[in-house]
């Protein structure tokens, strides 16, 4: 599964969110959207370190590297050397 | 499990005690009446080292592990009554103190910390504003981006220490992104062009702990007084406010503890209907619940320091153990007065002035309300 997937699916099974499926695209805005709010960042980060194996450091935790699936999927990239 | 103290921290707790009960709480019923901050005993806990306790050595500070705050703050409870003027230590170590050492660069470290240690420098948080209380991300104070730094515009409330405050931590808007996307802390200094401190604010407690809004009218502040990253205010404000949610209280464990060493000695002091008050049923269970509640708040917060000492996520025992506190010494004072009666109600015995001030603790770092949300939250509700 890419890992833009598997975050998707961490979004609506973790986080619960209950907006459409559909709507949640690899560039759908996560943040503007309400889909990732304040306590939802560290639940991501929870999930990027505990399931996808990367250290998130306070360096890493601006809006810009989780406004997307794609941006989380790019940090996550980036960590493992990509 | 051992719950001991080490000998170095147990006489370190014993000499807080002893400070405390010698340097503070000086005429602090007619303080409390007047709302006045008592800036001599500020610094008294300055020369002791309280203000020092989370800043590294380097820094002038004592560098404490968190078990070591818990018990320093714990005695001062005990020893000290002015709960106003360890509200505002609090503010001072959790929302200036910590994120500096956190999120600092060297730069501002070395300009601030050693000030805030020896007690020149009293700093003062701002988050809230007049529509954003429990929705703290929901602020709309503006930063702009100008040439070699912002402009700030917009206000602040409930801001504790900021009267008598030479230093400020406050969070604007500097990013598209709405909620907590676009966030940036700064620190401002009080003679910087554009801002305003307001008129004290009256409280129903903790009047010793002076509080008021803050202003900003094209306030202009160096790129250099950032905290943390542009746009990384989000993080800045959510690791003070954890940690402030996990110390802020342990103060009350030790006001508990006095509470419930005065209504014993009182009720087996005062007689009526021919024997003590503490042989009525009524009046000894009630003791015996402020007992419970004393045991069960100290075991939460000791439990929580050995997390932190450990380096475990504590965001769920943090919201547990702010709510539980809280509530504990709201319920606590309640009877603390009760068992002393029309006493108890009278201003010169200060059980009606720990009361107004615990009423408090379900408000400040976030509410009751707010600590319950963010507990089903994390049990996955």
């Amino acid at each position: 599964m890419r890992i833009e997937d598997r975050i998707r699916r961490f979004i609506l099974v973790d986080l619960n969110w209950r907006g459409d499926p559909e709507e949640l695209s690899d560039h759908y805005p996560l943040i503007d959207n309400d889909v990732i709010d304040s306590l939802g960042i560290f639940e991501t980060v929870g999930y990027l370190e505990d399931v996808e194996g990367i250290q998130v450091s306070d360096e890493d935790l601006v809006p810009e590297n989780f406004a997307t699936i794609r941006a989380i999927a790019s940090l996550v990239a980036s960590k493992n050397g990509g | 499990m051992d719950f001991e103290w080490t000998e170095d921290q147990q006489a370190y707790r014993e000499g807080i005690i002893a400070f405390s009960r010698r340097e503070l709480g000086r005429d602090l019923e007619s303080r409390d009446h007047e709302s006045s901050f008592p800036l001599d005993e500020w610094k008294k806990c300055a020369a002791f080292g309280l203000q020092a306790l989370p800043v590294p050595e380097c820094y002038g500070g004592a560098d404490a592990s968190p078990l070591t705050i818990i018990g320093a703050m714990e005695a001062l409870g005990y020893g000290c009554a002015d709960n106003g003027l360890i509200f505002s230590l609090n503010a001072q170590m959790w929302a200036c103190e910590y994120p500096l050492v956190r999120f600092g660069t060297e730069e501002q470290k070395a300009r601030y910390l050693p000030a805030m240690c020896d007690g020149s420098l009293i700093a003062a948080h701002g988050m809230s504003e007049p529509g954003s209380g429990s929705d703290a991300f929901g602020l709309t104070t503006t930063a702009e981006r100008r040439e070699g730094g912002y402009v700030l515009s917009g206000s602040k409330t409930f801001v504790t220490n900021a009267p008598v405050a030479d230093l400020f931590v406050v969070f604007a808007r500097t990013g598209p992104a709405k909620g907590f996307g676009g966030l940036s802390c700064f620190l401002l200094e009080r003679d910087t062009p554009g801002l305003t401190v307001g008129a004290p604010i009256h409280k129903m407690g903790l009047r010793t702990s002076p509080m008021s809004e803050l202003f900003f009218d094209g306030c202009v502040v160096d790129q250099d007084q950032v905290l943390g990253r542009a746009n990384g205010g989000m993080l800045v404000f959510t690791a003070a406010m954890e940690r402030e949610r996990s110390l802020i209280l342990a103060s009350t464990i030790g006001t508990m503890q006095r509470q419930l060493e005065q209504s014993i000695s009182y009720a087996r002091e005062r007689e009526q209907f021919g024997q003590p008050i503490g042989k009525f049923q009524a009046v000894a269970h009630r003791i015996v619940d402020m007992k419970l509640r004393l045991e069960t708040a100290r075991l939460l917060l000791y439990r929580l320091g050995w997390l932190m000492e450990r380096g475990d996520d504590v965001t769920l025992d943090s919201a547990l153990t702010k709510l539980h506190l809280s509530e504990c010494f709201v319920h606590s004072s309640m009877d603390a007065v009760q068992v002393y009666g029309g006493y108890g109600y009278m201003s010169e015995y200060g059980l009606e002035r720990d009361l107004r001030d615990a009423m408090g603790s379900k408000l400040y770092s976030g509410t009751s309300e707010i600590q319950r949300n963010l507990a089903a939250r994390l049990l996955g509700l």
